[in-house]
């Protein structure tokens, strides 16, 4: 330590008195930190909406494309399920969620629960309120009916717009309607490529999650199984609008 | 005579927010010497210090209306010197500090050891004295705050900004690294103890 060091501690409350007079430091007003505190929970609430809002949007996709039905299928659907999961919008709302996270470790209730949980919770909440958006409300359907007429604004018009997306040709899964029933064999019309082709289905022999059984010619069926040569083998196939909106319904009871 | 000498740390607060900038002084001469100690204990140096700790009177003057009278000034103005200190130690060493600490993520069980007994304290402070240098800053900063400044969990937890547990396992992690580093380095000493 340096002698001038050794003086230095005597004169700290002079010096730092001298630099406030010298430097005409003065205190933040308090509304400086009202206004910085309201920012910060305009920011976190605003996060939090999008955050909401993308996780609403994700289970409407997988809804309007019947995506979901995957998930009745077996260790196969899930792994179809998988692959067609929209994971860009899944990543962006990770993203928002670790930046909100980090902004609420600023706030004293933030830094005190382990940060695992924080993250934990502001998930749950993200996705209860997201999933409750959609299937417990018709607003996702409204806001698409006004997409289809063009009456939103240019990012909701981009993203609702763009939501219904058609199952590639050759990918194995499509929506298709009933043509003819020959025991395992299914007849259908395939509007996958844009034009409707006729396309062969073949069922396994004795499979639960695949059988033409309750089929009726004219059905509107989602078919899931591995496309070669033109054929679909279904490893999956459900009449679509089959499966019961259990949710739904009990919110609109209590609505009601 | 100074009549805020008898006032506590957080009426003096009060009378600065009203402007009073004797009542700041006499709050700077009742923390500087706790804050150079425990700026030289964390960056085990000696230089700057003296400025740290005056931009952190300034720091703290400039934000003092930020500061709520009902809770305890002594973690609030610990708080902004840590930050300064650990800014200080990013400079110093090119490695982020604390960048991802793993130890914030779950929680621990909240256990506050029974106060160790003066003689013991008094052969923990000493070995502090001698390897504290070579400790990792996470866990040297958590044995000076408990050992030399004498802070609780809580009052350490709100100045660190972590889980109340979290400083519970590091204080015991950093004991533990204590001890090691001080039987290497004084094999002799520590059987004689």
């Amino acid at each position: 330590m340096t002698i001038n060091n050794l003086h230095k501690p005597h004169n700290l409350r002079e010096n730092v008195l001298q630099r406030i007079h010298r430097e005409r430091l003065v205190m933040k007003p308090r509304l400086y930190f009202t206004l910085k505190l309201t920012a910060l929970i305009l920011v976190v609430l605003a996060i939090l909406g999008i955050s909401i809002f993308l996780i609403n949007f994700i289970f409407f996709s997988i809804r309007i494309n019947n995506q979901d039905t995957l998930l009745g299928f077996g260790p196969r659907g899930f792994t179809t399920f998988l692959h067609f999961f929209p994971w860009s919008w899944f990543i962006i709302d990770l993203i928002l969620i670790a930046g909100l996270q980090w902004i609420l470790r600023r706030f004293r209730f933030g830094y005190k629960i382990p940060a695992l949980y924080l993250l934990a919770g502001i998930c749950a909440i993200s996705a209860l309120v997201g999933i409750a958006l959609d299937k417990g409300t018709n607003i996702n359907d409204r806001i698409l009916r006004r997409a289809e007429v063009h009456r939103l604004p240019a990012p909701f018009i981009g993203l609702y717009g763009q939501v219904r997306k058609p199952f590639r040709p050759k990918s194995g899964v499509c929506k298709c309607m009933i043509v003819s029933i020959d025991k395992n064999v299914l007849i259908v019309e395939d509007t996958r490529s844009g034009t409707t082709t006729i396309r062969k289905i073949i069922l396994p022999m004795d499979d639960a999650r695949a059988t033409s059984t309750l089929l009726e010619i004219g059905d509107s069926i989602f078919i899931a199984g591995d496309e070669r040569d033109d054929i679909i083998y279904a490893f999956g196939i459900r009449k679509i609008g089959d499966h019961p909106q259990i949710f739904k319904q009990k919110v609109e009871n209590v609505i009601k | 005579m100074n009549i805020s000498i008898d006032k506590n740390d957080e009426e003096l607060v009060v009378l600065v927010q009203m402007g009073d900038q004797d009542s700041f002084g006499t709050l700077v001469e009742r923390y500087e010497n706790k804050l150079l100690r425990y700026g030289r204990k964390f960056l085990s140096t000696h230089e700057d210090i003296e400025d740290i700790v005056q931009d952190v009177f300034i720091n703290s003057y400039r934000n003092i209306q930020s500061f709520d009278p009902s809770l305890r000034f002594s973690p609030w103005i610990y708080r902004i010197a840590h930050n300064a200190f650990a800014n200080a130690l990013r400079k110093r060493s090119r490695n982020p500090l604390f960048f991802v600490d793993f130890d914030t993520f779950l929680a621990h069980p909240i256990y506050e050891d029974p106060e160790p007994v003066e003689k013991e304290r008094e052969q923990l402070k000493k070995q502090l004295d001698v390897v504290l240098d070579r400790i990792s800053p996470k866990y040297r900063e958590v044995l000076v705050l408990h050992y030399l400044e004498d802070l609780s969990y809580k009052e350490m937890a709100d100045i660190l900004e972590v889980p109340t547990g979290t400083i519970g396992i590091r204080l015991k992690r950093a004991r533990e690294a204590l001890k090691k580093i001080y039987t290497i380095i004084h094999p002799d000493l520590h059987d004689n103890q």
